[in-house]
């Protein structure tokens, strides 16, 4: 909402000159979603301190089809976000270019120069807004704002009123500015499309390739969109060998981070696939098939004729959509939306159903129902199943209490699975076999275990 | 010369049989109607374009069966206007028969070869060759012998061209359907098996008089018996003679048991097993003459396999019927409504184990069957098992219609003793949901207003909703329906004044409103049972709690077990004190409320929302305030000084929680208890109610209960209004969230249909938590909203929520509760400015 930028150079005025706006006046600009009001609350020969003042229609910033009621009550209004990044290349274009007709041997000089960000977003804390800054020079004063002082228990507001100090021409602290925000702010008012790739180039060129947390600028400054993220790398750093850095831990998901090292989810798929050829499945049915992840894998393999996914996640399913369009064309994988809480005779007819990493987000009380829709009513020949052996967990670091998600309503140990898995296997008349996935440990076990049932004929 | 009558049941396939030229069309088009006859030269044609197009046949016969298929479904007579001159042609039809339960009719048009061929010769439309016809007609004649033989149940043969013409067809109903307009009254009578001493004890309960040959009732009621009239008890023929006289007089209809059914077999000489009860029953026919056991068995043998009575409404079986075998006949129905559905094994006692197909009905009628005993009588979904073991010792029970209550007389002994030691209850089993039931484009009828259509792209995120985050669907009876707001005000400085709903309810014809004080949290509906047993018994869910209380979208309220059990352990406690168990005459209550304070369940969105924005906003307009010119100072003021009323507006929704006695719980409609909703009652009922509920929770010494301040207001009383107005304005200023005006009346129909059951009028301060912290300064243009939208979900959300609970209360079956709160759901993902 608000930006100082303050000099000492003498005489300080010169600043209107650099920044094309008279220190006497107070001049507006009419911005999409607002105003821009420019204006000096100081302006002497020995300092002179320039204002861009945000006034933003909160509602104008929702976007259409966006019914969220939280949408109206934002704090971007008052924050300094991507949106002061867009104001500073309106209003400020010419001196972010480095151009003035009126002083151009100032273009160059460094001046000493401080920024105030009354309200500026970290997500990432002080650590990361040091982290981006003072490897470019700035002596970096934050204090960070309280969020409500009458609900302390509420925690930190990751806010912060900051003030950058260096030495340094006035474009290249505006260039820093445009990309930086954002990249703590960790969003971005708009959609994020190639342009964006183009504004990183543009405003940080010269001084991006340098910095020691280019790559985890580039990645939060392109929100992790890979296809922009490789194209960016490959521009910007166009001479290097690019090191394959993967992102920051608290920027994955907590499951994925946990389980990244052994890269389980692909043993997982990897173990499905060859027991699914093992049993001489040709017709597969991929119950609470998510984004399509094990489909994509089983697509691969000539071995499947008919592939179904289904899920209830109207998300997920657009996912899987866009990564199997030329299998979905084909018509060998279809894919359902659907529960596994509802019979639906759309799951009847196949040899095998999977069910990888899906039982434990069913409320235990609703599992009964799930046993009768896939055991009782679709009955296929045969059905791999795997959820997360508890027993693990302490390997991954986990307390006795934790779950590996959020979402996971129950994690079973291998006699809690062993049990529920016999119990139902006798109920449906099915023979079960049970295995686990992942790298063993003698006492724990397997990280994943897998049941295996089969209709006896 | 009088002529054939051809008597033809209502459900039936009729097919014609004959050469071409034998006059089979003109026949149809004399008897039925166009849309009844399907011929095959109409489906050539429909898919040719040319009706004598031969290289169409096949794919015009496949269009053939479905329609025929699709007539059956639903129920209606068909007319096969085809050759059908051999039994391979045939044979389609007699299967379609068959999976729909219709009855296969042949009428055989075997005219003498002279006929047909002078008809073709003077056809214009198209002409086979003499010998194509030679053929046809000695294919027919052929035929005559074996239309029995192949499963016709009905064969007529027309053999000239005056047989043709003479000939009447006559519709007749099938058995079920014969008093199918009878509405009732009704007393349905369980399983008498001879205990004739409980049956007339019974009679006179119900208020019939009972002196005389044939009982009657004063107020014309009929009795219903569900069959096994016979059997184990010490009075069988009594029995039997009794109820025939009934039936013969015109007071009562009976269905026949397997009991009867045996009994008839074994009259017609045929070798059953006497056992079961049979042999007391032989024993009391060795008594009677020949005449008599001819009678008994006349009449036994003109009982139907079921009953289906006031239009549909009612259907009575021996041991019950699956929903498309209503007011069907066939041998599969007949067993079906004589042993129920068997797995064809036997338990430990030698006794059929028996499926639970009342577990799986879903259909609208109410379906009252006996068959297996039961200690009391055992509703599920829409059906009602009223025997209730008399002969065994327990007792003879009627179902009073359309009252629904059931009475009963218990055994005076034990005459037979039961094979099975103890009567198990069976359980209400695991919820038989279906997707096609839920999904996609979905009408619901609903009581109160018609029918309302779901949209495919709606009902897939409602599902996804209650898939992913739902409790058990047993639990979720009902959810709350979304609620609309006043029209905007013209006060200077309010968006909503209680003004609007006065003049709205004016306007509707409603004089007297009731302003409820609005509670600022979450929403929360609770099921409060008296004890634990309750959830299994009432709702069938296998949970040994005291109920459940979760949001407007059917997710646990608590993430804490203990804190739900903690709660309602209160509320029942509450209830009992409060006497409401027995006023109420249930076991379990549905209360809508409100749970406090708003930081308990919105505790996320505080921190990375509402006070981000008041951190930030204060903090940005102190940094401004400090540089900006004079010119920019008032306007910057001035939104500062909002951003702190928003600040202090969201903070008075908020407190810490350390213990569920922390908690509020503001109940504002008691809208359902076993056997009634209370959507009949008067608001004042439901809050007076309620406040004698949070009476009793602060008389056990918790501060939980929270009652809701009132107020009556006359719509054409000024003064009245007035005085509501005044109490709006200072509730609101002290940080009250608003009131809700609602009609007297639970119910109100206005002028244009259902009258909007409720309109909120939020105060100024709130409204910053929904608007925007600067809101009020931009309120001109806030102004300008459309409330219509809202409003018409608003009106569909209550009908459907008071639909699903009407059908929860009549035992309907739990899918098609389930259609009402998803459809709630599904109207919720209905895009409406969400700050309406």
């Amino acid at each position: 909402m608000l930006l100082t930028i303050t000099t000492t150079y003498q005489p300080a005025t010169d600043l209107g000159y650099l920044l094309h706006k008279h220190p006497a006046r107070v001049q507006r600009f009419g911005l999409g979603w607002g105003d821009a009001v420019v204006f000096y609350p100081e302006a002497t020969e020995s300092r002179c301190t320039a204002a861009l003042l945000l006034e933003i229609n909160p509602v104008a910033l929702v976007r259409e089809r966006e019914h969220q009621l939280s949408a109206y009550v934002s704090p971007q209004a008052y924050t300094v976000n991507s949106m002061m990044s867009t104001a500073l290349t309106e209003v400020f274009r010419t001196a972010m270019a480095g151009r003035c007709e009126k002083r151009p041997e100032l273009v160059n000089t460094p001046l000493p120069l401080e920024a105030y960000l009354p309200t500026l977003p970290c997500r990432g804390g002080e650590t990361l807004l040091r982290e981006l800054f003072e490897p470019l020079g700035y002596t970096v004063e934050a204090h960070e704002i309280p969020l409500d002082e009458a609900f302390p228990e509420w925690g930190a507001s990751r806010l912060y009123q900051v003030r950058l100090r260096h030495t340094i021409r006035l474009y290249e602290l505006l260039r820093h500015l445009y990309i930086l925000i954002p990249v703590l702010d960790g969003a971005k008012h708009y959609y994020i499309s190639a342009a964006e790739v183009d504004k990183l180039i543009r405003q940080g060129q010269e001084w991006l390739p340098d910095h020691p947390t280019r790559e985890r600028i580039i990645l939060r400054y392109l929100n992790y969109r890979p296809t922009l993220v490789e194209q960016a790398i490959a521009s910007i750093l166009r001479d290097e060998a690019t090191p394959e850095e993967p992102p920051a831990d608290d920027e994955l998901p907590f499951e994925a981070r946990l389980e990244r090292p052994l890269s389980l989810q692909a043993q997982r798929i990897g173990a499905i696939t060859a027991t699914l050829k093992s049993l001489g499945a040709r017709r597969v049915i991929d119950l609470g098939c998510g984004g399509g992840a094990l489909l994509t894998a089983l697509a691969r393999e000539r071995a499947f004729e008919q592939l179904t996914g289904l899920d209830v996640s109207l998300t997920a399913l657009r996912i899987a959509e866009r990564k199997l369009k030329a299998e979905l064309a084909k018509g060998r994988v279809r894919l359902l939306h659907g529960s596994l809480l509802y019979l639906d005779d759309r799951m009847q007819g196949y040899d095998a159903a999977v069910l990888m990493e899906v039982i434990e987000h069913i409320e235990p009380m609703r599992l009964e129902m799930l046993e009768q829709v896939v055991l009782g009513h679709a009955q296929p020949r045969a059905i791999l199943l795997t959820t997360p052996n508890r027993e693990y967990n302490p390997l991954f670091g986990l307390l006795p209490d934790q779950r590996r998600h959020p979402d996971h309503q129950f994690e079973w140990t291998r006699a809690e699975f062993e049990a529920w898995a016999g119990r139902v296997a006798k109920q449906y008349g099915y023979r079960v076999r049970l295995s686990g996935i992942g790298d063993a440990h003698p006492e724990y076990g397997y990280p994943t275990q897998m049941a295996v049932f089969e209709r006896s004929a | 010369m009088a002529g054939q009558t051809l008597t033809i049941p209502e459900l039936s396939v009729v097919v014609l049989v004959g050469a071409s030229g034998a006059g089979k069309s003109t026949f149809a088009r004399r008897w039925f109607l166009p849309t009844e006859i399907v011929s095959s030269d109409f489906c050539r044609a429909l898919i040719a374009d040319d009706e004598n197009d031969q290289a169409a046949t096949p794919h015009a016969f496949e269009v053939l069966h479905t329609i025929v298929a699709k007539r059956l479904e639903l129920g209606k007579l068909t007319v096969i206007d085809a050759t059908s001159l051999y039994p391979e042609d045939r044979k389609r039809y007699l299967e379609l028969a068959r999976e729909y339960h219709a009855i296969p009719v042949a009428i055989a048009l075997a005219l003498p070869a002279s006929v047909c061929l002078e008809r073709n010769a003077t056809r214009t439309d198209r002409t086979l060759r003499e010998g194509v016809i030679r053929r046809q007609v000695e294919a027919a004649r052929q035929s005559l012998r074996q239309l029995e033989r192949e499963g016709f149940r009905y064969v007529y043969v027309l053999r000239t061209p005056e047989e043709v013409d003479t000939a009447t067809v006559v519709r007749t109903p099938l058995r079920p359907n014969m008093h199918r307009a009878d509405t009732g009254p009704f007393d349905i009578i369980g399983d008498v098996h001879g205990c004739l001493d409980e049956l007339l004890e019974l009679l006179r309960v119900l208020g019939w008089q009972v002196e005389g040959d044939c009982p009657t009732h004063p107020d014309g009621r009929k009795a219903v018996f569900v069959g096994d009239l016979i059997d184990r008890g010490p009075n069988s023929v009594g029995v039997v003679q009794l109820v025939r006289r009934m039936v013969e007089a015109g007071v009562a209809y009976a269905v026949i048991g397997n009991h009867d059914e045996k009994l008839i077999r074994y009259l017609r000489g045929r070798k059953v097993q006497v056992s079961h009860g049979l042999e007391r029953t032989l024993q009391e026919l060795e008594a009677h003459p020949e005449p008599l056991r001819h009678e008994l068995r006349t009449f036994l043998e003109s009982l139907p396999s079921h009953l289906a009575l006031d239009n549909g409404k009612l259907v009575v079986a021996h041991a019950g019927i699956q929903q498309p075998y209503i007011g069907r006949s066939s041998p599969a129905i007949r067993d079906f409504c004589l042993y129920g559905e068997t797995t064809g094994e036997s338990d430990e006692f030698g006794l059929p184990v028996r499926l639970n197909w009342a577990a799986d009905y879903r259909g609208s009628a109410l379906v009252v069957y006996g068959h297996t005993p039961n200690p009391d009588p055992l509703w599920q979904n829409n059906t009602v098992n009223i025997d209730t073991g008399c002969v065994f010792g327990g007792a003879l029970t009627a179902l009073r219609y359309p009252e629904r209550e059931t009475v009963s007389v218990p055994a005076k002994q034990v005459y037979y003793a039961p094979v099975r030691l103890t009567f198990a209850r069976p359980e209400l089993g695991t919820p038989t949901l279906r997707y096609e039931d839920v999904a996609g484009k979905q009408y619901i009828q609903t009581r109160l207003h018609g029918t309302i259509l779901l949209r495919e792209d709606k009902t897939a995120p409602a599902l996804e909703t209650l898939s992913r985050f739902g409790v058990d669907p047993r639990w979720v009876i009902y959810l709350p329906p979304t609620m609309a707001p006043v029209e905007a005000s013209n006060e200077p400085d309010l968006l909503e004044h209680p003004d609007e709903a006065f003049a709205y309810y004016r306007h509707q014809g409603v004089h007297q409103v009731v302003c409820e004080q609005k509670h600022m949290g979450s929403r929360a509906i609770a099921i409060v049972c008296r004890d634990t047993g309750v959830p299994r018994k009432r709702f069938g869910v296998p949970a040994e709690t005291l109920g459940v209380v979760y949001t407007r979208t059917g997710r646990r309220f608590f993430n804490d077990p203990a804190w739900e059990a903690a709660l309602l352990q209160h509320l029942r406690d509450a209830a009992t004190t409060a006497g409401l168990w027995d006023a109420l005459e249930t076991d379990w209550l549905l209360l809508d409320a409100e749970l406090m304070p708003w930081s308990a369940k919105a505790q996320e969105l505080l921190r990375l929302q509402y006070a981000p924005t008041a951190a930030a906003g204060i903090a940005a307009l102190h940094a401004a305030l400090a540089i900006a010119p004079a010119e920019l100072q008032p306007t910057l003021q001035a939104r500062l000084d909002a951003l702190h009323r928003y600040r202090d507006a969201y903070r008075r929704y908020c407190w810490q929680v350390h213990c569920p006695d922390d908690l509020r719980f503001a109940p504002f409609h008691l809208l359902a208890s076993e056997g009634a909703v209370h959507a009949h009652k008067p608001h004042t009922w439901h809050l007076e109610q309620l406040a004698r509920l949070c009476e009793a929770g602060h008389a056990l010494g918790r501060p939980v209960l929270q009652p809701t301040e009132w107020k009556l207001v006359d719509t054409t009383d000024p003064q009245s209004q007035a005085e509501s107005i005044r109490w709006f304005l200072d509730y609101t200023e002290a940080g009250g969230e608003g009131i809700v005006v609602k009609p007297l009346e639970f119910i109100v129909r206005g002028k244009r249909g259902l009258a909007q059951p409720a309109l909120k009028v939020r105060g100024r301060e709130y409204l910053r938590i929904i608007y925007g912290a600067e809101y009020t300064l931009h309120l001109d243009a806030l102004r300008e909203r459309s409330v219509g939208r809202k409003r018409t979900l608003a009106v569909q959300e209550f009908a459907l929520g008071i639909e699903a609970l009407e059908r929860f209360i009549r035992y309907e079956p739990l899918t098609r509760v389930h259609q009402c709160v998803l459809g709630i759901l599904a109207l919720e993902a209905e895009p409406v400015d969400p700050r309406l």
